[in-house]
């Protein structure tokens, strides 16, 4: 099987990238496909607060660290390498990574390769979508919309709306349903992935006393993203379900 | 293994009588030593916590802390009876999050059996959504309440019987709704300032209520 590389990012900051690695990798999880993930938020490294046995936090700019992740695509024993980009990062790596050739090496086919822009719902967020759409010609990219705060994304003004969704060019478009607030924030309190803080396991592995309403919260929202996910190419070709023609 | 009744007094309209059952079962259940605990989302009136202060808990159902205060206390109380007044507010909510969070078969798990006591309301459609709530699973059983006033409409589906909660004097209702009147000792053979003929008033509506109550809660497994 060929190794999937998954690229999360954004130039705006806040727009819930992390999240949507995390919710992510627990989908991979449930899936049963093991994943290794690199976060750039190079030094702190929010994601692997939530997933430290298998994040390892790295500096995109450093080459010992882009070969980190490219070198070991084929040799890494896991068959998914997910990078969390950190906040202003995204062109930043396409760039990088054109120029070395990796988006290139995508396209004819060396490995998968999707990458999930995650957009809020500001106009400097959406005008991201123009400028990353050189570099994606032949390349799986997933627009994806948070609302996971409860944001809206235009659809009151039509002519803004239709700029950015109705006549981009992208491949597929998913949405992060919302959370609600205590419980994302318990979640985070407890730096646990969404999975074991819904089977009320701490970060130790000790039971945990997380709140049962809170818990089937995050429960739902996961069954929700889940929905979201299964409809990609990404996931349909990773669990060996033949992509619908859509 | 040991089971406690959860029963949830609700009903899709406001004003008709619901937290006077949820009281009446109280008392009930008090009188029968079940030591019940209440959870008081009866917004906007209070009409547990006011009486029972000492084992009541308010909810407001609209917050998720109001949420947790309900659905986290049952949960992690020792097995106990209980008693949930639902305001027609909350109704809809409470049945979206039960389900999300798949509070039926927690607290199934635990030894809970959740009983809906549902009061038909004035509207045509009021049976009816009683029905889609016992429909929905999430009550092991389900009973219907019609104050006398409220006529049948043909329109009920199940066959199920309901209790007909008598209709009571304007001038016994306003005697029973003050703060300091005790069913309870009413019950025990206090009047508490009725008269002859309110008293035997309030005895005919007991004897139709609490009968029907004594057959819900005898259905029942005995309970810590």
């Amino acid at each position: 099987m060929k190794p999937t590389l998954i690229l999360v990012g954004a130039d705006k900051g806040g727009t819930g990238k992390t999240t949507l690695s995390r919710a992510l990798i627990d989908h991979l999880a449930r899936k049963n496909i093991l994943a290794r993930a690199f976060d750039t938020e190079n030094p702190r490294g929010t994601l692997k607060r939530f997933y430290p046995a298998i994040t390892e936090v790295i500096d995109l700019a450093n080459v010992a660290h882009q070969m980190k992740i490219l070198d070991t695509l084929e040799s890494a024993n896991v068959p998914v390498t997910l990078v969390d980009l950190k906040a202003g990062n995204l062109s930043y790596a396409l760039d990088t990574f054109e120029k070395i050739g990796v988006l290139e090496a995508a396209r004819s086919g060396q490995f998968n390769f999707t990458l999930v822009h995650v957009i809020g719902p500001s106009i400097a967020s959406l005008d991201e979508i123009g400028e990353v759409a050189k570099y994606v010609s032949g390349l799986d990219y997933v627009l994806a919309r948070n609302f996971i705060n409860e944001t809206n994304f235009f659809e009151w003004d039509q002519k803004t709306y239709k700029r950015y969704f109705g006549e981009t060019v992208h491949t597929q478009e998913i949405e992060i349903p919302k959370l609600n607030e205590m419980a994302y924030e318990q979640v985070d309190l407890a730096g646990v992935p969404f999975k074991d803080f819904t089977e009320n396991k701490a970060a130790d592995g000790s039971p945990g006393n997380f709140s049962f309403v809170l818990r089937g919260y995050v429960r739902k929202w996961m069954a929700d993203i889940d929905a979201e996910f299964t409809r990609l190419k990404l996931i349909q070709s990773l669990t060996n379900v033949r992509p619908s023609a859509s | 293994m040991a089971e406690a009744a959860l029963y949830v007094v609700t009903s899709d309209e406001a004003r008709n009588g619901k937290t006077l059952v949820a009281r009446l079962l109280t008392d009930y259940l008090i009188l029968a030593q079940r030591n019940p605990v209440l959870f008081d989302a009866g917004w906007p009136q209070q009409g547990l916590k006011d009486r029972w202060p000492e084992r009541t808990f308010p909810i407001d159902f609209q917050k998720v802390q109001g949420q947790m205060d309900l659905f986290d206390r049952i949960l992690n109380m020792p097995l106990r009876t209980g008693v949930i007044d639902l305001s027609w507010r909350d109704l809809a909510t409470f049945m979206t999050l039960a389900e999300d969070i798949r509070f039926r078969e927690e607290a199934r798990s635990r030894g809970y059996r959740l009983v809906l006591l549902y009061v038909i309301g004035a509207m045509q459609q009021s049976r009816l959504a009683g029905e889609r709530l016992a429909a929905t699973k999430l009550f092991r059983e389900s009973y219907y309440l019609r104050p006398a006033m409220i006529k049948r409409t043909g329109m009920e589906i199940t066959s199920q019987p309901e209790i007909i909660i008598p209709q009571l004097s304007n001038g016994v209702m306003q005697r029973i709704d003050r703060p300091t009147f005790s069913i309870g000792d009413f019950l025990k053979g206090r009047k508490q300032g009725l008269n002859y003929l309110e008293a035997k008033e309030l005895d005919g509506f007991l004897d139709a209520v609490m009968g029907a109550i004594d057959t819900i809660v005898s259905r029942q497994s005995p309970t810590p």
